[in-house]
């Protein structure tokens, strides 16, 4: 009973008050890189002098390369086995956690499994999906923690940072899927994530593990600027960088 | 410690330094790390060399930093290994990010350069660069001394022209090369195209000069290239060096700052309009059934987008072509580029070797490319591996079955 008593009120930390130290240092953490960059670096800028106009085949390209890249990992599609290895552990991976945290929005009422009732049943979108995908993840996470061990090229370019990140990812994501392996009640359960957001679950999840998962996830969010995880948010940029080039060079305009 | 240098590094530079994940995709594919197998040559490894360059005052995995305060002591680490690189862009054709790192390249030299901290070596090639106004360090007045070697007639040095033809330094003055430059009048006169050379005021294309991180050396030689183009009132520069043509179109109008008043195009890009065009005539070409196959520049494939040109030159003289493996946009480079060759020759004829093992898996006879750097290289690479494989230009092999040499 005291237990309980003391598990609701970390959970209730966790999820009440933490998310405004999580946030706030992830919106302080990106507004002093972003300033950073601007302030301490008035960059010698060159213009651009090119003559060249679009077309419709160089967008077509870079539209192409865009979704090819960010989307598919086309990067990493390649004949060489140790790529296409690579490619199945990250896009599995990524594309998993993405699907996840789709899902988290449902219990906060942005989407509902009725209306995807034409893919599959509400139980198998709503409690064995997400189950599956979680041991996705963690199996793609895990082998990519062990590349990073075993293999000589990755590990002598790998820090503290590239490890622990890896670490608080398989964390979050056991945690995630302990929820629903371990003991829990048969009876809804309300969380309030932040104020006026509410996540309604059917059931009542292993208060323990719940409380593991939202940590480990806050301290990501909090990291995630100051650490190589700023690849989520920077990722769509490089690529779109990258993407507008492509289409220029391979696309005729070859500027 | 300010280091005004640092500067130059803009937002979006950093931007794609904090990308890099070092998934060490790019270690698979790198010709240097395939050789070397040392970290800091492998792109993902330079990239975290370069993040601990600029930042200063914080730990490596860190990422808040002071720019303008980086340390110098993480350059002089590894000054070796920020010119161990063959600049080919191999990492940045697989990096998941699509980070540009042929551009973080540059600038890392750039910085290195601005520090004074480049190998003794290329501070004699960059002295010489700029006092003899070509990357072989002979008096310039040599330039066009191949046309009269190899027996040109009407030739125009420095006259008025439609088309400029910039031969660059590797063809004007290395002997295996000058077979190019010969081959290329050849063609262009058999398309009676109206064409120059520059003679003694074509200066180097500044490619070397921003390999080696000198910008403003660089800056020289496009301000002089193209007032000596203008004046002839040119209204196209051709070049059978990708790399020259390379720096003439994508960086001569930053360099300058305005844009050109000419058009640039890699020969290759000229040769296959022409031949589309039927300005040059394919009758009595002799189509033989020799076994060729054909070696992507880096510079003209990966970095500048001319892919299919030569393939279709190549078409239009054999019968039997074979594509090498790792080709196109995903060429391997063969190590003629970068300023290797300066830096660490072995590592160049390493690269190479590997390379040319490929083409003769093939059991190809004729090992093409359209660059003299790299006819070079894979020359020095056929040596080396002992192979029967005869290296010729794409420009020369057209010429030769067109009977024209």
């Amino acid at each position: 009973m005291r237990l309980d008593t003391s598990l609701t009120l970390l959970v209730n930390f966790i999820f009440g008050t933490l998310p405004w130290v999580t946030y706030t240092v992830f919106l302080l953490g990106i507004s002093l890189k972003l300033y950073t960059w601007f302030s301490t670096a008035p960059y010698h800028k060159t213009g651009s002098y090119s003559k060249t106009s679009i077309s419709a085949g160089s967008v077509g390209l870079m539209i192409g390369q865009f979704i090819y890249l960010l989307l598919f990992q086309g990067r990493f599609i390649k004949p060489n086995i140790k790529s296409f290895v690579l490619w199945l552990m990250s896009f599995s991976a990524h594309i998993s956690l993405f699907l996840i945290l789709f899902g988290h929005l449902r219990p906060i009422g942005v989407w509902s499994a009725s209306w995807f009732a034409w893919v599959a049943s509400e139980q198998f979108l709503t409690r064995d999906l997400p189950f599956y995908l979680g041991w996705v993840v963690l199996g793609g996470f895990s082998l990519l923690l062990v590349r990073r061990v075993v293999d000589r090229s990755v590990r002598s370019i790998s820090g503290f940072d590239d490890y622990f990140l890896l670490v608080i990812l398989i964390i979050v994501f056991l945690a995630g899927n302990m929820m629903r392996v371990s003991p829990y009640i048969h009876e809804p359960f309300a969380l309030e994530i932040s104020p006026g957001i509410v996540m309604q679950l059917k059931e009542t999840p292993s208060l323990i593990w719940l409380a593991v998962h939202g940590i480990a996830a806050q301290i990501l969010i909090m990291y995630m600027p100051f650490s190589k995880l700023f690849h989520i948010i920077a990722s769509p940029f490089t690529v779109l960088a990258y993407s507008i080039r492509h289409g220029r060079l391979y696309g005729g305009m070859k500027t | 410690m300010k280091l005004e240098m640092l500067r130059e590094v803009s937002p979006f530079t950093m931007l794609q330094l904090e990308t890099c994940v070092r998934c060490a995709h790019c270690a698979e594919y790198c010709p240097v790390y395939d050789v070397l197998k040392k970290p800091q040559t492998m792109p993902g490894g330079r990239v975290s060399v370069m993040l601990k360059m600029i930042k200063g005052g914080a730990s490596s995995w860190f990422t808040f930093y002071r720019l303008r305060a980086g340390k110098l002591n993480e350059i002089e680490n590894h000054i070796k290994s920020v010119y161990e690189c063959a600049l080919c862009g191999r990492c940045m054709a697989v990096c998941p990010f699509g980070i540009q790192t042929d551009k973080l390249w540059e600038l890392f030299r750039k910085i290195v350069y601005n520090f004074n901290k480049h190998p003794p070596v290329l501070k004699e090639v960059d002295k010489f660069i700029l006092s003899t106004y070509n990357a072989y360090g002979v008096g310039n007045d040599a330039r066009a001394m191949w046309v009269d070697y190899l027996g040109l007639d009407n030739v125009k040095i420095n006259e008025p022209s439609d088309i400029v033809y910039f031969v660059g330094c590797t063809s004007s003055f290395k002997a295996v090369a000058q077979d190019i430059a010969y081959a290329t009048s050849l063609t262009l006169n058999h398309a009676g195209v109206s064409w120059t050379l520059l003679g003694e005021d074509e200066w180097c294309c500044g490619a070397p000069l921003l390999m080696i991180g000198d910008e403003e050396g660089a800056k020289k030689m496009a301000e002089h290239n193209v007032r000596a183009i203008e004046n002839l009132g040119a209204r196209l520069v051709v070049s059978a060096c990708p790399g020259c043509a390379r720096v003439i179109k994508q960086k001569y109008p930053s360099l300058i700052g305005r844009a050109l008043r000419f058009n640039v195009m890699h020969l290759m890009e000229l040769l296959d309009l022409y031949i589309r065009k039927e300005r040059i005539s394919l009758k009595g070409i002799e189509r033989d059934s020799t076994l060729v196959t054909y070696h992507d520049p880096c510079e003209l494939a990966r970095l500048s987008g001319v892919i299919d040109e030569p393939r279709r030159v190549i078409n239009t003289v054999t019968t039997s072509f074979k594509e090498m493996p790792e080709n196109r946009r995903d060429v391997r480079c063969c190590g003629g580029g970068g300023i290797l060759q300066a830096v660490n020759d072995e590592l160049r004829l390493n690269i190479a070797e590997k390379r040319v093992k490929q083409a003769k898996a093939l059991e190809a006879e004729i090992l093409t490319s359209a660059c003299p750097a790299c006819k070079i290289t894979l020359m020095d690479g056929t040596k080396k591996v002992g192979a029967k494989i005869q290296v010729l230009d794409v420009v020369e092999l057209f010429a030769r079955r067109l009977g024209l040499m």
